[in-house]
């Protein structure tokens, strides 16, 4: 399924009538098994738990889509800035490119404590382990943009004497954005992950939260139904940062004159 | 007659023992049309590029005239997808600085040249047919009004009936600008019809060109495609691009 066709109602109903089959069998087991609710809470009691934690939930989730949002913005900014410097250097390619890959694979939990010793526990720590986990998608793709051009285009602006800078900003660039599009919607859904993990580990204090912390507390003490409904708004957070990134790259493709095939 | 472009000894060598091209000797008249052909991977696109001043040679000398401007038609329009039409032919314009009301009347010049009105100028290149897309890339190329046209197999990807009808838009914009034009392809008949002298390269890198002078009056139409003497000389340039291949084939 392309992405531009997410957005029509009618591919909407097949999963929803899947989830309303899944709750109904869940609440169904539960009930028929009298599982604990610690260990599998019912439907009807995550729901409750939602209502109760209304504002708590809420908080948990803007005070984490803000550091996801920041995150990802930061990697935006710096992926691009990044992939134009290695697009004018052989060099700079050759020596950089290893270490952002290293970058990509480095172990977040490895390097926590450093970044708690650094920048201390809080917000901007949040940010700096949403940034470390999303950069490279924007990176990789930009740069693949930015050098993946036919030599023919690049021939012809030989032919009229462009300078590097022109070549830049006049074919470039305005190649390179569908593959930053495509960055941009992986590495969003890897900011979510960024952020919560991020609060997981250099992120909380007992007053300001997110959803990281709250899914760590609920788990710890086997409040499950609120575990479920913090599960539940990481995803949902999840799917609408995916989804605004998503959109804004369709509507920006299809004037960009390569939009997205249905 | 003053000569627009003249190769005089070029050899071009991307490896010492494989010349693509060796000690090449070429002239072409201002406002002269030739065709050229010749088997795959005999270096037109190679002569094409020394042409254009992309490539240097690596012996020899190829002359221009002073500060001629040469525009150079690929086989695929590479049209930038982002751009429209209007846009598109612009962009010659704006990488060499050209702006204001200067570009907005060439641009305006180009787009009537290739029959293109107000609609269609705003347009995106996949929104185009091959062929307009095509013409849209010779409007493109012809914004800079260059003295030396080069075109690179321009029409090999489209189909007869939009070949024919391109090539005799060509030669109206040839006829009314006066422009130099070299112009490469597969197609024998393309090559007689558009030119004042088909040039035959070698098959084998070293060995003479060979050149058949067209002398069919101008303005030609569809028409000539069907007289006897057309389909003479077609033949003859035929028989000696075969005879080039043959000598390699021994």
């Amino acid at each position: 399924m392309s992405p531009a066709s997410w957005f029509r109602p009618a591919a909407w109903w097949p999963p929803l009538l899947l989830l309303l089959v899944v709750l109904t069998g869940w609440q169904t087991a539960v009930w028929w098994f009298d599982w604990p609710v610690f260990l599998v809470p019912a439907p009807t009691d995550v729901a409750t738990a939602v209502v109760e934690d209304g504002d708590r939930l809420l908080s948990a989730t803007a005070r984490t889509g803000v550091a996801a949002v920041a995150g990802f913005t930061a990697s935006l900014l710096g992926g691009v800035l990044i992939a134009v410097i290695f697009s004018q250097s052989r060099l700079v390619r050759a020596s950089c490119y290893p270490y952002a890959i290293f970058l990509q694979t480095v172990p977040i939990i490895a390097i926590a404590p450093l970044i708690i010793t650094w920048f201390g526990t809080g917000f901007a720590s949040v940010v700096l382990v949403t940034l470390i986990i999303s950069l490279f998608p924007i990176i990789a793709s930009t740069t693949s943009g930015l050098l993946n051009i036919d030599e023919d285009l690049l021939e012809l602006f030989r032919l009229y004497r462009a300078g590097r800078w022109q070549v830049l900003w006049k074919l470039r660039l305005p190649h390179a954005v569908p593959y930053l599009v495509t960055g941009a919607r992986t590495s969003s859904g890897m900011a979510v992950i960024g952020a919560i993990v991020g609060e997981f580990f250099v992120g909380h204090t007992t007053t300001h939260y997110g959803l990281g912390y709250l899914v760590l507390s609920t788990s710890h003490f086997l409040k499950t139904a609120h575990l479920f409904a913090a599960v539940i708004a990481s995803a949902l957070l999840g799917i609408a940062l995916f989804g605004i990134v998503t959109w804004t790259g369709s509507t920006l493709l299809a004037r960009w004159g390569s939009g997205v095939e249905e | 007659m003053r000569s627009a472009l003249s190769f005089d000894g070029v050899t071009v060598a991307f490896d010492a023992r494989h010349p693509v091209l060796e000690r090449v000797d070429l002239k072409i008249a201002d406002g002269e049309f030739v065709s050229l052909v010749g088997p795959s991977g005999c270096g037109k696109s190679t002569a094409l590029r020394l042409m254009a001043g992309l490539l240097e040679p690596t012996a020899g000398t190829v002359e221009r005239s002073e500060d001629s401007r040469v525009a150079l038609v690929f086989q695929e329009p590479n049209l930038l997808p982002w751009r429209t039409v209007e846009e598109n032919i612009r962009l010659p314009l704006e990488l060499l600085g050209v702006e204001g009301t200067e570009a907005r009347q060439r641009v305006g010049e180009s787009l009537e040249l290739i029959s293109f009105g107000s609609a269609d100028a705003v347009k995106r290149p996949r929104e185009l047919s091959g062929g307009m897309r095509m013409r849209v890339s010779l409007a493109r190329a012809l914004v800079t009004r260059p003295e030396v046209l080069l075109l690179d197999e321009p029409f090999a990807a489209l189909d007869d009936l939009l070949r024919e009808q391109l090539n005799e838009e060509l030669l109206e914009i040839h006829s009314a600008r006066g422009t130099t034009a070299v112009f490469v392809t597969h197609n024998v008949s393309e090559a007689v019809f558009l030119a004042d002298r088909v040039v035959v390269m070698p098959a084998t890198t070293g060995d003479e060109f060979v050149h058949v002078p067209v002398d069919f009056s101008r303005p030609r139409n569809a028409a000539l495609r069907a007289t006897a003497d057309f389909a003479r000389l077609a033949g003859d340039v035929s028989t000696k691009l075969r005879d080039g291949d043959r000598e390699v084939a021994r």
